[in-house]
């Protein structure tokens, strides 16, 4: 065995959201450190929520991120609700989960065509793979704009959306709009059967190991919006109980906090959500799935992407569902107090869960915020992953192998890395 | 005929928002003209690869954006199809940037078949308006432009 020290730095990782980078220190042929840095400035969001009234808090959180501004505004809206006691109906359920339809479309597609599909077919971009695959890349854009269409619709736009609000939405979508939006699905359809058809004959590394996944679980339904917590060990616990369960340490090398169930790392995001709820999802679905080689649940990170897929259907078919049943409201949103209390909220944003919590005062100001997005959430889950991975596919390969290797499984998680650098304690003196 | 399409693009925030400016602008300047049935105006706030969908269903199209250089402030370019298009390959998707889009336009085959971007350098971190002049000075070129080049007597 040829023994050697070698020392791989990725100063900046390329098809990943937002910038990090990657160090690798081997010594001796074996691994002997392993950081993932994330290096954006901390952004302080929970430090510049406290003191603005509730409503304001969606406006502001949807802006933590371009990509998944939806998650945010959910999660923090249930928080928020939570406190003030308001159920606001089945009418705005159902549009936060239509609108939940739309990031998950847009952001899959994203990142399948964009970051992740050329590792698979050979290629260093997606530039490249359109001249050998154009089919396939237009596909790809067509899903993601239909996904924004699907936000656009209920929120206003697509990239921070501004009709959410604790109670529903301050305007009812466009019902020509709908009307629409909803014969250009059921266009989609097949374009989503034969991506993720597609995506199940790629050669994926065969590379299971052990974790634990965490995602929501809803009796009824694939779980977007609303749900309890649930792991593959058999947790099963009320949102409100997060922080019982769940730890979060600043890593040194990082400006993102690391989280463990239990002390240990696990995994939030598509392949999780999969792994623990894919008996609900519809027939036409399980059925590509179950005439497939990949099947869940499954301890092949590589297989996220066609967990993405699978969910990129699923959710153009539950889209599809919803606006053929939507009814203009008689309001669109229901009244709401301001009241003092603290609150939770933890929906499913496209990487996984979004934790969020909240204490307001009697005026409605936010005391106090947290936000555990799921980027962080996995970042120790990338890297223990990182570890195995390396060595499983060996230390001795060339650096240019390891490199490219370390990122194909950092991309595996899709991290959004600039929604997971949001803040660091700080203590902040008004006068 | 189907309509020349001139996109101011960036954000409307700040210096970057310099194509919105231009817009606002040609439109106030344009409104009279013979030529304005032939143009279609519009801004996208940062469209990203949403600017695939916007130089769709024309033959020419005439970009506007802020260009981050404070050496030369003031400085108007116009870039043509072969200096916009490169191949580098994007680091993530929130920054896809125009060249990267319109090469991706190109492997699919669905670039217009003029294109060309007018840029003016700027300081992105400067919080001050874009001086007014310089707004005039960039709409007369582009003007000069759909004139001589795209829409000659």
């Amino acid at each position: 065995m040829t023994r050697k020290n070698i020392r791989i730095e990725v100063p900046v990782l390329a098809r990943v959201e937002g910038e990090g980078a990657l160090e690798l220190n081997i010594i001796g042929g074996k691994l002997h450190d392993l950081k993932l840095r994330i290096y954006e400035p901390p952004r302080y969001f929970e430090k510049l929520l406290e003191g603005r009234a509730y409503t304001e808090v969606a406006d502001m959180v949807a802006r933590i991120c371009g990509i998944c501004p939806v998650a945010y505004q959910m999660s923090a809206i249930q928080a928020i609700e939570h406190i003030l006691d308001v159920d606001s109906g089945p009418w705005v359920r159902a549009m936060r989960r239509l609108m939940y339809c739309g990031e998950w479309i847009e952001s899959h597609a994203l990142h399948i065509h964009l970051l992740a599909a050329p590792d698979f077919l050979g290629f260093n971009g997606i530039v490249a793979m359109a001249e050998q695959y154009p089919d396939e890349v237009r596909r790809g854009l067509k899903l993601q704009q239909l996904g924004n269409r699907i936000i656009e619709l209920i929120g206003g736009r697509s990239v921070h959306p501004v009709t959410v609000c604790a109670g529903g939405f301050s305007a009812a979508p466009n019902s020509e709009q709908a009307r629409l939006l909803l014969n250009d699905l059921k266009n989609a359809v097949a374009d989503a059967h034969t991506l993720l058809q597609w995506t199940t004959t790629f050669a994926f590394p065969n590379n299971p190991q052990n974790f634990t996944c965490v995602a929501l679980h809803h009796p009824e339904q694939y779980p977007m919006n609303e749900g309890r917590i649930v792991s593959s060990q058999g947790l099963d616990i009320s949102i409100d109980d997060y922080q019982q369960h769940f730890q979060e340490t600043h890593a040194v090398h990082s400006t993102a906090l690391h989280s463990h169930l239990n002390g240990k790392p696990y995994l939030v995001g598509p392949l999780a959500r999969m792994n623990l709820n894919h008996a609900q999802l519809p027939k036409p679905v399980k059925a590509i799935l179950e005439a497939s080689e990949i099947h869940f649940p499954s301890q092949n990170m590589f297989h996220s992407m066609v967990a993405r897929a699978a969910e990129i259907y699923f959710a153009i078919l539950e889209a599809i569902d919803i606006l053929q049943q939507i009814e203009t409201p008689a309001q669109s949103a229901v009244p709401v107090t301001a009241r003092a209390g603290m609150g939770y909220g933890c929906t499913e944003a496209p990487r996984g869960i979004l934790w969020h919590r909240y204490e307001l005062d009697q005026q409605g100001n936010v005391v106090s915020a947290i936000i555990i997005p799921p980027t962080s959430q996995n970042q120790a889950r990338i890297e223990e992953d990182l570890c195995w991975s390396l060595e499983q596919f060996g230390l001795a390969q060339d650096d240019d192998a390891l490199r490219l290797r370390g990122e194909m499984i950092i991309r595996n998680y899709d991290p959004c890395i600039s929604c997971a650098t949001h803040f660091l304690k700080v203590k902040v003196t008004r006068s | 005929m189907k309509p020349i399409k001139v996109i101011g693009i960036g954000s409307p925030f700040g210096q970057d928002q310099l194509g919105w400016q231009v817009i606002e602008q040609l439109q106030q300047s344009l409104a009279a003209s013979s030529r304005r049935q032939q143009l279609r105006l519009l801004c996208s706030d940062r469209p990203g690869l949403r600017l695939l969908e916007l130089i769709k269903d024309t033959t020419a199209v005439i970009l506007i954006d802020a260009i981050d250089n404070k050496a030369c402030c003031g400085q108007i370019l116009q870039l043509d199809r072969s200096q916009l298009l490169h191949t580098e390959h994007p680091l993530s998707s929130h920054a896809v940037c125009v060249s990267e889009v319109l090469s991706l336009g190109q492997a699919l085959g669905e670039l217009p078949e003029e294109i060309v971007l007018f840029g003016m350098c700027v300081d992105i971190a400067d919080a001050q308006p874009i001086a007014r002049q310089h707004i005039h000075q960039l709409c007369n070129h582009i003007q000069h432009y759909i004139d001589q080049s795209l829409m000659p007597h």
